[in-house]
């Protein structure tokens, strides 16, 4: 009887090391980039935009709160409730989006529980999410802890944890993370940033191929952004510079704002229109900008590129 | 005497290499700025379609139009939203097909123009009328390669500069099955504008082939949807090109299929 008990425990220890491992790295992945996870919380119908914000820190809270209980070892029942719940949450919304997208409904933003960071489709979402957390979380019930209270360090650190992950989520949007929280990174490849699956998928090169020779500079922005439409004097110049790196806009601006970008603006440059799929996990706040040579990205920059922001301030 | 004449001369060469040398920017700028090329403009007066010539100049980010129903030439100079008539004598079309505008070619402004809801197009007042220029209303329908042509100069422009693989086209061209392309786009679709010129190259190079190439071209918003072709083929976007080996369907190019055309409807037509 003790031998079993013994044996369900260190199941539950396996499951809650498992599943707190997964909840936090989640909670990490979304951290870096709050402002993301609000607009997915808006797109999911969960919160109004106004709330958003403050929505993705509750929701960061609940994650890094279970997450590192779990990692601690705490599995009373009053941790394994709520994250139950929250699993079966995280499937209803991963399970809905592939429904949506099987069914040709409202486009995806992004996919289950890891943010923008991870390129995954509407199906390896749930399923993934499915396998990774829904077993750990039966191993946990199984080798719960009944009656013994957790020590009030372990409380302290799952605290701590907590207020700071989310003090850091709060923080965040003004960090120099740009190249960790999203896929725009010196050393890819413009034909390895992709979105979607199958015959829907889409990469940057096929946005505009001419990125896979030569030098370029790109600015991921929307067209009425008042800093693009300052520097748009200087990207022509650096159109007609023979020898330097030709200039881009890529955006997910719609084909209106396009049209007026254009008979305003007049662009020497080439702007390319992308998918909000492919673009949104490319940066956390526009303007961003990208050095591409021979088809690998070089640098990034948030914002203009310093040569173009620093003609501006002169 | 002659020692000062020649000093004077000396000066005089050198004052002259240095207004070369200060008006080198300008000149390259003007020389730059005065090339108009033909574009695909349409032109309105009070809602009425009118015959014009549009010419565009990218790098000075100007239009000029030319129309009888005008009188004088009228330069939309589109990075400051102004509108002013030229000289006409200032106009020089070229034999390659260009056009130049000379120095001071300025006649009369015409205020501002306003562009219009929907950014398709700009409007601006001249002599009481009404004047618009907006681009060409879409494509739709079916399309063959010469309609495709003869709507866009871009179209043609971007299908000349691409080159599709060689050795594909070959085994494309062998393909001994019947096998039909449908290429659904949007004339308004940027996408399009940079993919559907690939597949009209394609289209040219296996012309007398077994392999046909057909467009489609869609409307924008509700009508897109609504058309017939689109729910019986459920396209959800464009470009999309539905492949037909005999009656079947054996795919479609779609997304990255794009990049390499040639190459996907070969893959598909391997798979099959």
């Amino acid at each position: 009887m003790r031998a079993d008990r013994d044996h369900l425990r260190r199941l539950g220890v396996a499951g809650g090391l498992l599943l707190g491992f997964v909840l936090l790295l989640a909670a990490y992945a979304k951290a870096i980039d709050p402002e993301a996870f609000a607009e997915q919380i808006v797109a999911e119908g969960i919160s109004p935009v106004s709330l958003s914000f403050a929505a993705a820190l509750v929701a960061l809270a609940l994650e890094l709160g279970l997450g590192s209980a779990l990692l601690l070892g705490v599995r009373r029942l009053w941790v394994l409730l709520p994250t139950a719940m929250l699993v079966v949450f995280f499937l209803f919304l991963t399970g809905r989006a592939w429904w949506n997208a099987a069914h040709g409904q409202d486009e995806v933003i992004a996919c289950g529980c890891f943010g923008n960071l991870v390129d995954r489709t509407p199906a390896e979402a749930f399923w993934q999410d499915l396998l990774l957390m829904a077993p750990a979380l039966v191993l946990c019930f199984l080798g719960r802890d009944e009656g013994v209270r957790p020590r009030w360090r372990r409380l302290a650190v799952v605290a701590t944890i907590t207020i700071g992950g989310v003090a850091f989520a709060a923080v965040a949007p003004g960090l120099p993370l740009d190249d960790l929280a999203t896929r725009l990174k010196p050393g890819v490849a413009v034909r390895d940033i992709c979105a979607g699956a199958g015959g829907d998928r889409l990469c940057l090169d096929a946005i505009a191929a001419e990125l896979e020779s030569g030098n370029h500079l790109v600015v991921i922005a929307e067209l009425e952004d008042e800093a693009l439409l300052a520097a748009v004097p200087r990207l022509n110049e650096m159109a007609l510079q023979t020898g330097g790196p030709t200039p881009w806009i890529v955006t997910a601006s719609p084909p209106e704002a396009v049209g007026t970008f254009n008979w305003t603006q007049a662009p020497i440059f080439g702007v390319r229109e992308a998918p909000p799929t492919l673009l949104r996990p490319l940066y956390r706040r526009m303007p961003r900008s990208f050095e591409v040579v021979d088809g690998a990205v070089t640098a990034t920059w948030p914002g203009l590129p310093p040569g173009v922001a620093a003609a501006l301030i002169d | 005497m002659r020692r000062h004449g020649g000093s004077t001369a000396l000066s005089a060469l050198a004052i002259c290499l240095l207004a070369l040398l200060a008006a080198g920017p300008l000149l390259a700028v003007q020389a730059a700025t005065a090339d108009f090329q033909p574009s695909d403009y349409v032109v309105t007066v009070d809602g009425v379609p009118v015959r014009a010539d549009v010419w565009q100049s990218r790098i000075a980010g100007e239009l000029l139009i030319l129309s009888d129903e005008l009188g004088s030439p009228v330069r939309l100079i589109l990075r400051e939203a102004r509108v002013e008539t030229v000289q006409f004598m200032k106009v020089d079309k070229r034999s390659d097909g260009g056009l130049t505008l000379l120095p001071d070619a300025s006649d009369r402004s015409l205020g501002k123009f306003k562009v219009a809801e929907g950014g398709q197009g700009v409007s601006f007042r001249m002599d009481g009328r009404t004047i618009e220029l907006k681009q060409k209303p879409p494509l739709l329908g079916s399309q063959d390669l010469d309609g495709m042509k003869a709507y866009s100069r871009d179209y043609v422009r971007l299908a000349e500069a691409y080159k599709p693989s060689k050795p594909i086209l070959d085994r494309l061209r062998a393909e001994g099955r019947p096998v039909r392309v449908e290429v659904f786009f949007g004339s308004w679709c940027p996408a399009c504008q940079q993919m559907v010129p690939r597949i009209m190259k394609v289209a040219d190079e296996l012309a007398g082939s077994n392999i046909e190439v057909d467009f489609y071209g869609l409307p924008q918003g509700d009508g897109f949807s609504k058309d017939p072709k689109v729910k019986a083929l459920k396209i959800t976007g464009v470009p999309t090109a539905v492949v037909f080996i005999g009656d079947r369907e054996g795919g479609r190019i779609s997304a990255n299929g794009w990049k390499i055309p040639e190459l996907t409807l070969n893959g598909l037509l391997v798979k099959r």
